[in-house]
């Protein structure tokens, strides 16, 4: 009997934990988009230039974020410093990302790690929607990256990603916000991690 | 180029590099990647003081300041300062020579580089091969010297990717007066 009860309130505790992430004020809508098409980082002959500033654990580091996109699944992103080093250097798809130059400086497992997922969901082309929600200036889209939810937020107005948020254990992991949308380009893009001291704004480059 | 020819390029260059306490000199800087549709392009001034101050100067297409001194690099973004001592890293404080003695024409240390010597119509070039780990970074530099004043006026940095960084001086002041604060992070 008190097994029984035990287990009960042990499965009590597991439904209240794992309760999802849901964006503030938000209704649910019926499901009628299926994909949300990522349009940044999408024309093949542009190449994208942003003035990098990261923030990491005390230290700024400034440089520049060049992006092309190579082929239909495939980017190239590479970071130099503003004097033109190359500090990284990779080919990213939705399955792989390879490395063609890292610096040593930058060369940790858990920074790679966290690029990774980072540039794969920042390029990633399209999201399948499993749900549809609205709020009073956006429509809210629930997707998954992996196994992990991910909640795309879509200006009501002009219908551009205004952010992008990777949930993890109920909680914010990841959040990429897109400002100064001009058609299918982000003047500034920031991404900001919950879980670790790290910050990366993007600022496009002007001519 | 022959051993002779050689001989008299380096020791006018060295000799050169010497005499230059001070140099002014806009710049044009591109860099060249292989999967860029077109180089990216920036420019500035740069302000060089013997042995080793140098103040890289961007102003074009954004404001940018990078001040070379004392084993330290300062930086100063749109008024975001920071300094990075590099004096404990070998491989930065190796580049950071490389950048001033690029300026300069002071780099023919042959213990640090392999070097080659070419001549053109208007250049003498130098072609370094790094011998130390900065060669992760560059694979080799190319340095080339104007024929009439036998100071740098174009500089090559070749990654080991074959992307690269080319930078062309124009306007080169030397031996002027620079105000005392120019290599302060002000």
């Amino acid at each position: 009997m008190i097994q029984t009860r035990l287990k009960i309130i042990s499965l009590l505790l597991l439904v209240v934990s794992c309760k999802s992430y849901l964006p503030p004020d938000v209704v649910l809508l019926k499901n009628k988009t299926t994909i949300i098409e990522n349009t940044y980082f999408s024309d093949m002959e542009k190449d994208y230039i942003y003035r990098a500033n990261i923030e990491a654990y005390g230290n700024t580091f400034g440089g520049l974020f060049i992006v092309k996109k190579t082929n239909e699944d495939t980017h190239r992103v590479v970071l130099t410093t503003d004097f033109g080093f190359k500090m990284l250097d990779v080919e990213v798809t939705q399955n792989a990302f390879e490395v063609h130059f890292i610096a040593e400086l930058l060369d940790r497992k858990a920074f790679r790690k966290t690029l990774e997922e980072d540039f794969k969901i920042l390029l990633k082309p399209s999201y399948k929607v499993y749900e549809t929600y609205t709020s009073e200036r956006l429509n809210v889209f629930k997707s998954k990256f992996k196994n992990q939810d991910v909640f795309i937020f879509k200006d009501q107005e002009n219908n551009s990603i205004k952010e992008i948020k990777l949930i993890s254990k109920s909680k914010v992991k990841t959040s990429f916000s897109f400002n100064g949308v001009n058609s299918t380009l982000a003047q500034k893009i920031t991404i900001n991690h919950t879980d670790l001291d790290l910050k990366i704004n993007l600022t496009q480059r002007q001519k | 180029m022959s051993d002779s020819e050689a001989r008299e390029f380096r020791i006018q260059a060295e000799n050169k590099a010497k005499t230059i306490k001070t140099l002014s000199t806009g710049f044009v800087q591109q860099k060249h990647m292989t999967f860029l549709s077109l180089p990216i392009e920036t420019s500035g001034e740069m302000l060089f003081q013997a042995p080793d101050k140098l103040l890289w100067k961007y102003t074009k297409p954004y404001v940018y300041s990078i001040i070379f001194s004392d084993s330290k690099v300062h930086i100063n973004n749109e008024g975001n300062k920071s300094t990075i001592d590099v004096g404990n890293n070998k491989t930065f404080e190796k580049i950071n020579q490389l950048i001033v003695g690029s300026v300069s024409g002071d780099l023919f240390d042959d213990e640090a580089f392999t070097i080659t010597l070419f001549k053109s119509k208007d250049f003498n070039t130098a072609v370094l091969v790094p011998k130390s780990s900065i060669n992760q970074y560059i694979s080799q530099l190319e340095l080339y010297f104007s024929k009439s004043d036998h100071t740098v006026s174009e500089v090559k940095l070749i990654e080991p990717s074959g992307d690269y960084t080319y930078i062309r001086f124009q306007n080169k002041k030397t031996n002027i007066n620079l105000d005392p604060n120019t290599f302060k992070n002000n």
